[in-house]
């Protein structure tokens, strides 16, 4: 057979050529990527989707919940509507000192108390009470609004503890904040407030410190009682022990004094001013306070489409945020696919 | 062990040799053997007869690459098997479609030229081979050398197997031309 000789003359090849093949059969057992555009372009499709549902999925969810809140009118007195801290591009906190006390502490009869309602100073006589509310407006003009609500709070006395600004995009962004006003002022400023955007949710929280405000203030009196008698003992005490155990005790009272005094002056300065947790978002359109259908219909389309044109716009940013993530999970994706690929044909 | 040392063994005439020997060598050995054969127990016998050649081999031989030096023993052993099991049939195994490839690439009409040695004719080969392309080399030294079916070295390099089939037709129809142009081919 005349191949047979060629087959045995093949057998003496250099050695190179049969080590190089027999190293190429070596790696036979790593994937050897082959680039394929249609498995890149899958991949690359599946990424794109699952990033346009993420970024979809809250708009989706945010329009159920509107539509939830929006039935129940536009003020919901039980609702905890306060949406918590944000993070977002830009965070500016400030801290002001705050002011002298004002005393808000009316001794009078005891008065019922409505959470729910306002103008129920009167209610709260004769009560330590410490008043938080929570309230959720929007508005078309976000630095006009944060204008006016800075001069209100500078009319009424009181002081921003806490706030922020998340930007969105340009037109998109939220404010909150937390706002101590003068408890007296509270009522006037709530009212001239509501009348700047649209209120879309209030709350209050009302916590009664009425007996352990007695209590603080019983023990107080006691305690600076023990420190007359304490102090006649000191003056009469003849010998430097007698004088070393009373100054001992006299100490103690007086750190307990200072100790009760300072819960006293927080009570106080709690009381005295009450705390809104206010949350602007600014909008196009304002959502209305008691839609029709059709206007329910209007506004869920018209913000539908807002929400849907910032998504897009979300997207994008996202990913080309994330475009590296994206590159590396495709290259893992493919390799993944190579791999099962081969796998399941040298099973076969 | 390293291969100076197993080297060193044989020389020594130390009979540690065939046992490290092998230990290192015997799934490479087994994995031509079976590319020729497709028989256990056929292999076996071959690999049993590689150690002997590869004891009775060296000395006088001192190889520089005591894989490829057995891996050669092993395969020329192998053949010499597959001829004498296949004397009486002949069925479509790796060796004879790769015996058939290499037939139809000297062709009907043509013959060696009876003055050739089988040395000259490895040095030929061994140009030819030189001037190819180094995935083109590999395919055709696993399909010649190693008797790999066209499936396996498709996949090995991730081609399809038309491509490899073709990929191996063009390297046969080289492989004539220059022999032709050598004079190795009348």
């Amino acid at each position: 057979m005349k191949a047979e000789k060629l087959i045995r003359a093949i057998n003496d090849i250099d050695d190179k050529y049969i080590e190089e093949a027999h190293a190429e059969k070596r790696r036979f057992s790593l994937p050897k990527i082959s680039f394929s555009w249609n498995t890149f372009g899958k991949l690359a499709a599946a990424a794109c989707a699952l990033l346009l549902v993420i970024n979809l999925f809250p708009v989706l969810f945010h329009s159920f919940n509107r539509k939830g809140s929006s039935a129940g009118g536009s003020y919901m007195a039980s609702d905890s509507a306060y949406p918590g801290s944000y993070n977002g591009s830009y965070y500016a906190q400030e801290a002001m000192e705050a002011p002298a006390e004002a005393e808000y502490y009316v001794s009078d009869e005891e008065a019922k108390v409505d959470a729910a309602s306002q103008g129920n100073a009167n209610a709260r006589q004769g009560k330590k009470l410490i008043l938080t509310s929570y309230m959720t407006m929007e508005t078309q003009n976000m630095d006009e609004l944060l204008e006016k609500i800075s001069s209100l709070i500078a009319k009424y006395g009181g002081y921003v503890q806490r706030s922020s600004i998340y930007n969105k995009t340009s037109d998109r962004r939220t404010y909150d904040s937390s706002i101590r006003i003068p408890a007296a002022n509270y009522e006037a400023f709530l009212a001239e407030l509501k009348g700047e955007g649209n209120a879309l949710s209030y709350s209050e929280e009302v916590k009664d410190i009425t007996d352990s405000y007695a209590d603080i203030e019983a023990r107080l009196s006691s305690l600076r009682a023990q420190e007359a008698k304490v102090m006649e003992f000191y003056d009469k005490a003849e010998d430097l022990q007698d004088l070393i155990t009373v100054e001992s005790r006299l100490s103690d009272i007086r750190y307990q004094i200072e100790a009760y005094e300072a819960q006293i002056k927080n009570y106080d300065l709690l009381v005295s001013y009450s705390t809104l947790n206010l949350t602007v978002n600014e909008t196009k359109v304002y959502t209305p306070v008691s839609p029709s259908f059709l206007q329910r219909l209007g506004s869920s389309f018209s913000e539908g489409f807002s929400d849907f044109c910032d998504s897009i716009g979300d997207f994008i940013v996202d990913f080309v945020y994330n475009i590296w993530t994206i590159l590396f999970l495709i290259l893992l994706g493919f390799v993944g696919y190579r791999l099962y690929k081969r796998f399941r044909s040298r099973k076969k | 062990m390293e291969d100076n040392k197993i080297v060193q063994l044989y020389l020594d005439r130390d009979e540690n040799a065939i046992a490290e020997t092998k230990a290192k060598y015997e799934n490479y050995c087994f994995s031509i053997s079976y590319s020729v054969l497709h028989d256990q127990q056929d292999c076996e016998e071959t690999l049993n007869d590689t150690y002997l050649a590869v004891w009775n081999a060296i000395p006088p031989h001192h190889p520089l690459n005591l894989a490829t030096f057995i891996g050669k023993i092993c395969r020329n052993l192998s053949l010499n098997k597959w001829r004498y099991l296949s004397a009486e049939k002949r069925g479509g195994d790796r060796v004879t479609l790769s015996f058939d490839e290499l037939e139809g690439c000297i062709g009907e009409d043509r013959r060696f030229r009876e003055s050739l040695e089988e040395k000259a004719l490895t040095e030929t080969i061994n140009e030819f081979l030189a001037g190819l392309k180094e995935n083109e080399r590999n395919v055709f030294v696993c399909r010649y050398w190693y008797f790999d079916p066209v499936e396996d070295i498709a996949k090995r390099f991730s081609y399809s197997s038309s491509k490899t089939k073709m990929m191996l037709k063009r390297t046969r129809d080289k492989l004539r031309d220059y022999l032709i142009k050598e004079g190795v081919i009348l």
